[in-house]
């Protein structure tokens, strides 16, 4: 889930999108935690999710996985990945994670003033942080960067350019809504972090600006 | 490796969209995958795209064929590591792992990231410019790639994976706090050398006062100032207060 902390778009977008991930450390508190990990996806569900997966399923909420499934899955050593498209939600699982104290690791991804500022509403002191210092190299051969505010959703980088070039394509033609088009994105992405709310706000203002032709 | 069965196959290119790196060609009206392009990621095959049924899967041949696949298909498990995805826990359990202590600074270089792809030769001379600067690569236990790397202090990786391309790898490691401006240093000569990308995540303790040393050098060696983090919040237990 490296990839979530690379995630782009403008910093307005990107207040509503915020990773979370539960997990169980290998070697450490492994051991009997699936009841543990349970108890914290029961959590993360009341505070409202707009996606998620566990590392037991190859599939997210928008592929073809049922949240109850998500649940029944989880067995010793399962790491469930999730993402919130307001920081009220969030705000209210760590509120949740902090009372259950179940002592398995978490992790947030997002705006760090967001996330500091809502550590510090709940009264939580952050151990460690990994802060994102850009892309670097031959970035000339990307994608632009409106293209890469959604394939960056997916964590593993299962969302193709191209993938994003055709449901535009089929937005512009009528064919599809933003919002069926930002499903059919989120399909792919193996790591349940896909926010098809805010691909479907960046697909309405994006569409307009793009003639995309099949290749 | 996925490939497609060019007689069920009818040219209807949808499985061109679904590639993430680009690797199906169109020619004579058929779609067929770049064995040299293609990373193994499976997304082709996962996703049922072909409503022919002409993408099939053939058996990996050979360790490095399956170390592609497993680090390019997020939804397997490294054998080693146990862990899905790139096959690392990286900061995600610094609260237990203690992996990066106060003091350190830790890198998480995740080679052929956004959606390029990697030669495992671009990911070396990543790992060893960083190595060269001070940088302690992180060992097998931790991180894949190090599987490769029968030296950690330079970096170097066995000669008969290098032209192996993968989805994404990450380099990862640590050095004292000192040494972090010459390992980013080091990064920013290093990327004008390779033939992709990466993205870059500096790992951190948390100061009470949210200092980290390491940013103060960022403008200097022309890295943008950050506004997106992984925070993980101490919930993990036992804490680790190292």
């Amino acid at each position: 889930m490296t990839h979530s902390l690379h995630r782009e778009g403008t910093i307005d977008s990107l207040e509503r999108d915020y990773a979370l991930f539960i997990y169980p450390a290998r070697g450490f508190n492994y051991k009997g935690c699936a009841p543990k990990v349970r108890r914290l996806v029961e959590i993360v569900y009341q505070a409202g999710p707009v996606n998620m997966i566990a590392t037991t399923l190859r599939h997210n909420l928008y592929s073809g996985v049922r949240p109850e499934e998500v649940l029944d899955s989880i067995k010793e050593g399962s790491r469930v990945f999730s993402v919130f498209n307001n920081r009220e939600g969030i705000k209210e699982a760590l509120k949740g994670f902090k009372a259950a104290d179940e002592g398995i690791s978490i992790v947030v991804s997002g705006l760090i003033d967001r996330v500091r500022e809502i550590a510090l509403e709940i009264g939580l002191d952050p151990h460690t942080i990994n802060i994102s210092l850009g892309v670097h190299g031959g970035t000339d051969r990307l994608p632009p960067p409106d293209i890469r505010q959604f394939t960056t959703m997916c964590g593993h980088g299962m969302v193709s350019p191209l993938l994003v070039r055709d449901v535009i394509r089929r937005i512009n033609s009528g064919k599809i809504s933003s919002w069926d088009g930002s499903l059919v994105l989120a399909k792919p992405c193996a790591c349940g972090i896909y926010n098809p709310h805010r691909s479907a706000e960046l697909l309405e203002e994006l569409t307009p600006l793009y003639t995309v032709a099949r290749r | 490796m996925p490939v497609i069965d060019q007689e069920k196959c009818i040219g209807c290119r949808s499985c061109q969209t679904i590639c993430t790196v680009d690797a199906i060609h169109f020619k004579d009206k058929k779609c067929k995958i770049d064995p040299e392009l293609c990373t193994e990621c499976y997304v082709c095959f996962r996703m049922k795209i072909c409503h022919e049924g002409a993408i099939e899967t053939q058996d990996l041949a050979g360790f490095y064929k399956q170390f592609q696949h497993v680090l390019s298909d997020p939804v397997e498990t490294h054998g080693v590591t146990g862990v899905t995805g790139r096959g690392t826990e990286e900061v995600k359990t610094n609260d237990v792992s203690g992996r990066v202590k106060k003091g350190e600074v830790g890198l998480s270089i995740d080679m052929g990231r956004p959606g390029m792809g990697v030669y495992l030769r671009d990911a070396e001379k990543v790992a060893m410019a960083c190595a060269k600067a001070g940088f302690k690569l992180a060992p097998q236990e931790e991180t894949p790639l190090a599987a490769l790397m029968p030296d950690l202090n330079t970096g170097k990786l066995i000669d008969e994976c290098l032209n192996y391309r993968l989805l994404s790898v990450i380099v990862e490691g640590r050095c004292e706090e000192e040494k972090i401006k010459d390992v980013l240093k080091a990064l920013m000569k290093v990327q004008h050398e390779i033939d992709t990308v990466f993205s870059l995540g500096l790992i951190s303790r948390v100061d009470p006062d949210g200092h980290c040393k390491a940013l103060e050098y960022l403008d200097e060696l022309g890295i943008p100032q950050p506004h997106r983090g992984k925070v993980n919040p101490g919930l993990g237990k036992p804490l680790s207060t190292a």
